[in-house]
């Protein structure tokens, strides 16, 4: 078998609170995810899906376990992994197509390559009408697009996807879950999904994975 | 300007009821002038009152922008460290705790009778709710912002440039409109302990000759300046609204 894109081994997150009590958000956590595959994962409120994505992320940090990048232990993450929020946190002030390439001035690219890659995405996914927008006249499905495709544009090597659609009505989410399913067949795309959705899972994942509360 | 049609119709009363009450002969018209008398000395006097308005408008322009300039450097400072955070800001308090007035005749010694001390007393006035306002708006950025920023591995100046300095502009310009009030008294007040020329200059001599319908001109004017100063910064403000 290949080596995995992403093995977790033993991951531990605890939160010590101010009244010398503990909470465990994951304990012992194992996983691999192959290239190109497609995982969700599901579990109640307060299981720790979304700490274990920031863990992988690299904006919290694990108590203790390892994580491996293409077999290479790696401990500062941050910047290797394309992460989508809840929200879609795009900026008000800038318009879609600035919106897409914040991550591209992060890594300092040259704000002219970075605005042709931004409109040659907005052409493959027929939204180049919206790229002078702001987000403020845009639907919410239309932002939740918009900010799939930020977090393409910095890293479509690997998604972190966090309920990306668990603020939608159903129509809208059914349409952009199947629009997301052509979507990741365009790029050779390995993903991290995390759903409350069963039906969401299924549809679109190669494996889930259910975590409990601990 | 629809907006502003209640406040403007309630000056306008205002305005009337003071004429009324002055003209039927309730007070001394030399004590207490009616509006229209005001009006009509504003005009009189354009000649002689207008270098004493350029002159304020002067100190308070320059002023002000130096205190924007000043209180964003330090609202920037405040947010780069908790260390530097906790040592300056007991001194950005205790910079307001000290009367101005008090200090204005020290400036007047060290800087001499000229636009200096008067644009140090503006900056006085005004850089204070500029540091806080934009120190609080940076501090108040979404956390999730936040969130995104680290995982897109961005600096702290990154972090500051991209997303921080821009979301925070809401309550710099809170701010600025607070300081843009306050920065036409500021002028006046050091125009009050020296100065050849202004309005405060020219209110004390209006005062000192007991023409009670020329300080209120001066008040007047300063009232006007005042929301002229108000009415750009709103105007700015337009531009980075979203």
């Amino acid at each position: 078998m290949s080596t995995p894109k992403l093995a977790i081994k033993n991951l531990t997150k605890k939160y010590f609170l101010s009244n010398s009590q503990t909470v465990t958000a994951l304990n012992n956590f194992n996983l691999k995810v192959f290239p190109g595959e497609f995982v969700s994962i599901i579990g109640p409120s307060g299981c720790g899906k979304t700490t274990l994505l920031n863990i992988i992320a690299g904006v919290e940090k694990e108590t203790s376990g390892e994580i491996s990048l293409d077999g290479n232990i790696e401990n500062s993450r941050r910047g290797k992994f394309g992460y989508m929020f809840q929200e879609s946190l795009l900026l008000p002030w800038k318009t879609v197509e600035e919106n897409l390439i914040i991550g591209l001035d992060i890594k300092k690219i040259p704000r002219e390559k970075s605005l042709k890659k931004a409109c040659k995405l907005l052409k493959k996914f027929h939204l180049e009408k919206f790229a002078k927008e702001h987000p403020s006249t845009l639907s919410g499905g239309m932002k939740q697009k918009v900010s799939l495709l930020r977090t393409v544009l910095f890293n479509d090597s690997f998604l972190l996807l966090d309920e990306p659609f668990g603020a939608l009505d159903q129509i809208t989410r059914h349409g952009l879950q199947i629009w997301l399913k052509k979507a990741l067949k365009k790029f050779n795309t390995t993903t991290l999904f995390i759903t409350h959705d069963i039906g969401e899972a299924k549809l679109l994942s190669d494996r889930i994975i259910k975590l409990k509360n601990n | 300007m629809k907006k502003y049609r209640p406040s403007f119709v309630f000056i306008i009363i205002l305005l009337i009821i003071w004429e009324i009450y002055v003209r039927t002969g309730n007070i001394n018209i030399r004590i207490l002038p009616p509006p229209s008398f005001i009006f009509k000395d504003i005009f009189l006097h354009w000649g002689s009152l207008y270098p004493h308005i350029v002159q304020t408008l002067i100190e308070t322009v320059i002023g002000f922008l130096v205190a924007t300039v000043f209180g964003f450097v330090i609202a920037i400072l405040l947010d780069t460290s908790p260390k530097i955070n906790k040592t300056i800001y007991p001194l950005l308090i205790i910079s307001q705790t000290i009367p101005i007035i008090a200090l204005a005749p020290l400036l007047l010694l060290w800087f001499g009778f000229g636009i200096l001390p008067k644009i140090i007393i503006v900056v006085l006035y005004c850089f204070f709710p500029i540091t806080i306002a934009g120190a609080d708006g940076l501090l108040q950025t979404k956390k999730q912002y936040m969130k995104l920023l680290v995982s897109m591995n961005a600096t702290y100046w990154q972090g500051l440039f991209l997303v921080r300095l821009p979301s925070s502009l809401p309550s710099f310009f809170s701010g600025l409109k607070i300081a843009a009030t306050y920065s036409v008294a500021g002028a006046i007040v050091g125009e009050f302990v020296g100065a050849y020329q202004g309005i405060g200059v020219y209110m004390q001599q209006a005062a000192n000759s007991y023409s009670i319908s020329l300080v209120f001109a001066s008040i007047f004017l300063t009232i006007i300046l005042s929301f002229i100063i108000l009415k750009i910064v709103i105007i700015i403000e337009g531009f980075y609204k979203y």
